[in-house]
């Protein structure tokens, strides 16, 4: 695996991630009392904030694995 | 294969916070073939270690960028500082302009927004609260100084990392589109027009560019010891080359130039005085307050000031071998270098940033679902204004507080709270002639219980004077030493040469002796004048019958003092005795009793014995003796000290001592002069002005005082705010934190930490605080008076 490769497979697994939360936010916000938009809108903040908070944990956990993997070719 | 490694300095711009740090260093840690990386936001540096065949500076500078900063390589320190303040300067006016551009803009759309309350209906026009004109007032400010937020936190996301202009971002940029939608949009469920956010996004970005501008400010003003020392720096030296005086560059005077300086001229290089006399000010190099004559044989150092009469001297050392120069790295180094308090600050900013977002969400999740549900009050108000929420959503409300989380939880101070402490005090300590080697030395100096010294040459001149000249009755102390110089005029003894030296300071007459004859284990004996002079022990004067009942007593009271008697006789009459020491150091006992006053213990180490060692650490005060320690032993002594739980400091002379400075919590090398390279150990007085230890202590305790101080001002805004912003209050309270409230918090922050930093400046040592400035006199210690006076 290359940076870009890894690059790549992270932000997919990042995104994943943060759709899922978000997701999971607008099912979750399916009562009444919200309105579409406060649904919509909260699931955009929760995906933002789900990213923000996901991306650094994946990809350092990606760069780990592909150091280690180069050490171990090594 | 053998790797060579290189150090290199690299200006990093951009970096605004702790976190940056620890993206900046990561980014080159993780390249292959860089070893070490410590990166100092205060003076926006970045010191690697590396190999230069697997990395190049290119690609250092390349993967710095690619983490959203610039970095370029630094080639010469003068260049470096120019570029330095010429980077701040660019700084202090991007952000200048900002601020002018932002400030009165946002007052008035504050103005605006606010035109119903309070006394504002009576000046302000109804126009100017038209909430298209509020968003037209606020686009500019948001895409114009706000800008740097976005695209620093796009470049650091690209590279997967996160800072603090993210949390800026965010916070503007949700604040201005939620104003904007419902500007466009009232019923689009966003809290309609009593959520218009154009204050909040303005003056947030007002408040970040404001601290941002007062750091640029403040920022600079802790490197300006560096600054001092390098414009010490004479720009021409006169040399003498082909027999004629020459002006030239200073940078291009060579070692063994002749160098011609003139009253009130600074000397240019390091060098010795071949002739000429005068008095040197070298208060701004050593510290030493009082000009230091200089006469042929004598030192100099480049950057002192010649105060009084012309001399020539021999350039011994040039370029970045002079001792200002050395000076200046040291400072520098430490000055970038990482206190363990740091190191810990840094990872805890590094990973708050994560945190806080994890934080926001949690807190929109929390009030979406069920704090709005059961606590929303529609007049809930803003802390410290007179707006009202009214009509807002459960979006609106959630979003408002998950936004003042992120915006209140920023560390913009936690970065500097440690560096710009550890640069003003590594600068207050260089001009006391007090060198930190690094962060580390401050911190472990400031929790010491112990300083163990070592004797000779530490709290002794460490060669032997005549301590005491005793003439029995019909004979003169002048006539006694006078005899025994002339004794000893051809002698290459140490005793020998310590007499010599008595008698030519007290300007007697010393002829040579007709013959002389050393006699081993004994003494020495003379013809002088058709007379005979005997110069010994006890042992001579008894083999040659010379009666000396008379001075037994007084022998034996100043051999019990640890000094080495010697008698004198002059044609088989005893005449009287000269007693040899090695002597006390000018300020050892004034150092140890201002030590004693910190509440230190005070040990005396030596390889001498226990006779000698009692006797000196009797005259200087000293109640602990660690005596006949051989000199590979004393780092084990210290690791005994240190297992009994005690925080040592060790000082010596840097050189004979090194083993027990390593071994020591700190090692402080006193006494280098102009070898400040070869110096071992963590702190470094160029002096030999034992007093410099009390001084070294109380700044590496004020300095760690200020960081303490620091830390406390960068979290305490946080701790406090983050419960009122996410909420924690509002169900009893009804209010809530605004989230250019909670900008104005950080900005102060930030403020806080650097002015109170900027106090270290007016710290005095107590022994400076004592004396009036400039007036500082010798005290002599409890040594004895040589001579017998």
């Amino acid at each position: 695996m290359n940076e870009h490769v890894l690059f790549r497979v992270s932000a997919l697994v990042y995104t994943g991630i943060s759709l899922v939360v978000a997701i999971l936010f607008f099912v979750a916000a399916s009562a009444p009392e919200y309105s579409m938009t406060a649904r919509v809108g909260g699931a955009v903040w929760v995906f933002l904030l789900s990213m923000i908070v996901s991306m650094p944990i994946v990809m350092s956990y990606f760069k780990r694995r592909l150091r280690d993997v180069r050490e171990d070719r090594r | 294969m053998a790797h060579q490694t290189e150090r290199r300095t690299l200006q990093v711009r951009g970096m605004t916070c702790a976190s940056c740090v620890a993206h900046v260093e990561q980014a080159l840690r993780e390249l292959p073939g860089v070893s070490q990386a410590l990166v100092n936001l205060a003076t926006g540096t970045a010191k690697v270690e590396y190999d230069p065949t697997k990395v190049s500076l290119e690609q250092m500078a390349q993967a710095v960028q690619e983490v959203g900063y610039e970095a370029v390589p630094v080639d010469e320190r003068a260049e470096a500082l120019d570029r330095e303040r010429e980077a701040r300067h660019r700084e202090i006016k991007r952000q200048g302009l900002s601020l002018a551009f932002a400030t009165p803009l946002s007052v008035i759309i504050m103005l605006g927004t606010f035109r119903d309350y309070w006394i504002l209906p009576y000046f302000v026009p109804e126009w100017l609260g038209n909430k298209f004109l509020l968003g037209l007032l606020t686009t500019p400010v948001v895409f114009g100084p706000g800008r740097q937020f976005f695209v620093n936190s796009w470049r650091g996301l690209r590279a997967g990392v996160t800072d603090m202009n993210l949390l800026y971002a965010t916070g503007i940029g949700a604040a201005y589109l939620i104003a904007v939608i419902n500007t466009l949009w009232p019923t689009a469920g966003f809290g309609g027009e009593g959520a218009m956010f154009y204050e909040s996004a303005a003056l947030l970005t007002t408040f970040i560019v404001l601290g941002r501008f007062l750091e640029a400010l403040t920022r600079g003003r802790t490197s300006e010891a560096i600054r001092k020392l390098m414009s010490l720096q004479p720009k021409i030296a006169r040399v003498l080359r082909d027999g004629s005086e020459r002006e030239i560059p200073a940078e291009a005077v060579q070692v063994g130039d002749i160098v011609i300086v003139r009253p009130g001229e600074r000397i240019p290089v390091d060098g010795v005085v071949l002739e000429g006399y005068s008095a040197v000010d070298e208060s701004m190099v050593t510290g030493e307050s009082m000009p230091v004559e200089k006469k042929a044989g004598d030192e100099v150092i480049g950057g002192t000031l010649n105060k009084t009469g012309a001399f020539q001297f021999r350039a011994t050392k040039v370029g970045g071998e002079t001792a200002l120069a050395q000076i200046i790295k040291l400072v520098e180094d430490a000055q970038t270098s990482k206190a363990p308090i740091q190191k810990l600050a840094d990872w805890v900013a590094g990973h708050f940033i994560l945190g806080v977002h994890a934080l926001a969400l949690l807190v929109f999740l929390f009030w979406f679902f069920a704090g709005y549900k059961y606590f929303f009050d529609p007049h809930t108000s803003f802390l410290l204004s007179p707006h009202k929420l009214g009509e807002i959503g459960v979006f609106g409300f959630s979003l408002l507080l998950s936004i003042t989380v992120l915006v209140i939880s920023c560390p913009c101070a936690v970065g500097l709270a440690t560096p710009s402490a550890m640069m003003a005090g590594t600068g207050k300590a260089a001009e006391h002639g007090v060198l930190f080697k690094g962060a580390d030395a401050i911190e472990a100096a400031s929790k010491l219980t112990t300083i163990v010294f070592d004797k000779t040459g530490t709290l002794t001149k460490g060669e032997p004077s005549v301590t005491d000249v005793i003439a029995r009755e019909g004979a003169s102390e002048a006539e006694v030493l006078r005899l025994a110089a002339i004794a000893e005029k051809n002698s290459e003894h140490p005793l020998g040469e310590a007499i010599v030296r008595a008698a030519q300071e007290r300007k007697l007459e010393i002829v040579p002796a007709k013959s002389f004859n050393a006699i081993p284990g004994h003494g020495v004996e003379a013809h002088h004048e058709n007379s005979e002079i005997l110069l010994g022990n006890r042992k001579l004067m008894h083999e040659r019958g010379v009666d000396i009942s008379a001075l037994l007593g007084k022998a034996a009271e100043l051999e019990s003092q640890g000094k080495t008697v010697m008698f004198v006789a002059q044609d088989r009459q005893a005449l009287g005795l000269i007693a040899v020491a090695d002597t006390l150091k000018e300020y050892s006992a004034e150092a140890v009793q201002q030590l004693h006053r910190l509440g230190l213990s005070v040990i005396m180490i030596t390889g001498d014995n226990k006779r000698t060692a009692e006797s000196i650490a009797r005259q200087v005060g000293i109640d602990r003796v660690l005596a006949e320690v051989l000199p590979q032993d004393k780092a084990e002594e210290i690791k005994k000290l240190q297992a009994q739980g005690q925080r040592v400091a060790m000082v010596g002379d840097g050189i004979n001592d090194a083993p027990a400075l390593a071994q020591a919590d700190v090692g402080i090398a006193i006494g280098s002069g102009t070898d400040i390279a070869k110096e071992t150990g963590h702190v470094i007085l160029i002096k030999e002005d034992l007093r410099d230890v009390v001084v070294a202590l109380e700044i590496a305790k004020a300095t760690m005082r200020k960081v303490k101080q620091n830390l406390f001002w960068a979290f305490i805004y946080n701790v406090l705010g983050i419960p009122i912003a996410a909420g924690l209050l509002y169900p009893i309270a009804k209010i809530v934190v605004s989230p250019e409230l909670a900008a104005f918090f950080m900005a102060t922050s930030s403020v806080s930490v650097t002015l109170n930093t900027l106090l270290l400046k007016r710290f005095r040592p107590s022994l400076h605080k004592m004396l009036p400035e400039g007036a500082k006199q010798p005290v002599p210690a409890a040594a004895p008076a040589a001579g017998g006076e």
